[in-house]
């Protein structure tokens, strides 16, 4: 039987990525239509996006889930 | 919601207020008076038993369409409750919420059920009548009716009521406010919760 693995924690770029791009919160939130709530949780690491979220984000910084998206093992 | 749906809507929740302020004049008038005056007021009384009438007629109307109607429901009812669903996240904690909600409403239910079914009594009864020299009695029972029983048992008139349950204290009206009162609140509260902890 495998081993079952530690807690995955799911780490992101977003807010790098927002500030390379110099655009706020509310701004993204409209363009990937969610609210500015749900990108300060993102950010915050409190909730993770559904798949679809997660490439529409993906797709609005010109990048691939795998870069905006990174699992970081045993940490919280 | 079509045309008519939100035109029936909005004209019964206007004739609310006409309804609330109609009661308010019948009852400072009373009723009687009313009946038996002249005009304008019995014309009053006549448009106002009108008014009521349909404003019933609507209720039953709009009550079985939240039933039958999905997107009528969602739309009536998700205004009334403050319900948010704007984005993929509230959507979650909104079923969170209402997952929460079901189970603390089906608790409370169960509760209710058992003060409503369970009997306890505690009585004197005069000397003459002592079961084995005692006095004080304790009765115990489980009554579960699916039907309302009209004829209600005669009360032993020697005994002296100590302590007596046989019901809920309140009457279904008051229960079934409650209950609506419980759920907006329960859902409220559990979306508050979700929300600051994220």
């Amino acid at each position: 039987m495998a081993k079952t693995p530690a807690h995955l924690a799911i780490k992101n770029r977003l807010n790098v990525l927002r500030a390379e791009r110099r655009i706020t919160q509310e701004q993204l939130a409209k363009e990937v239509g969610v609210t500015r709530a749900t990108i300060i949780a993102i950010e915050g690491e409190d909730y993770n996006p559904s798949l679809e979220l997660a490439f529409r984000l993906a797709r609005y910084f010109d990048t691939d889930v795998q870069s905006l998206f990174f699992i970081k093992e045993g940490t919280k | 919601m079509n045309k008519f749906d939100r035109f029936f809507l909005k004209t019964y929740l206007y004739g609310f207020f006409f309804v609330i302020g109609l009661g308010i004049v019948f009852n400072y008038c009373g009723l009687d008076d009313m009946r038996n005056a002249v005009s304008p007021l019995r014309q009053v009384n006549n448009v106002g038993g009108f008014v009521f009438a349909s404003w019933m007629l609507m209720t039953m109307y709009l009550s079985l369409k939240l039933i039958f109607s999905g997107s009528f429901r969602d739309a009536v009812l998700s205004r009334i409750t403050f319900l948010k669903e704007r984005d993929e996240r509230e959507k979650l904690f909104s079923g969170q919420a209402a997952k929460t909600t079901f189970m603390l409403t089906l608790a409370v239910l169960f509760f209710l059920l058992s003060l409503s079914c369970f009997e306890v009594s505690v009585y004197r009864v005069p000397p003459e009548k002592a079961i084995n020299g005692k006095t004080g009695v304790l009765t115990l029972g489980v009554r579960l009716e699916l039907l309302k029983d009209r004829s209600a048992p005669a009360p032993e008139t020697f005994r002296r009521d100590i302590f007596s349950h046989t019901d809920l204290p309140i009457s279904s009206t008051a229960l079934i406010l409650l209950l609506i009162g419980w759920q907006i609140a329960s859902y409220n509260l559990c979306m508050r919760r979700f929300g600051i902890r994220s």
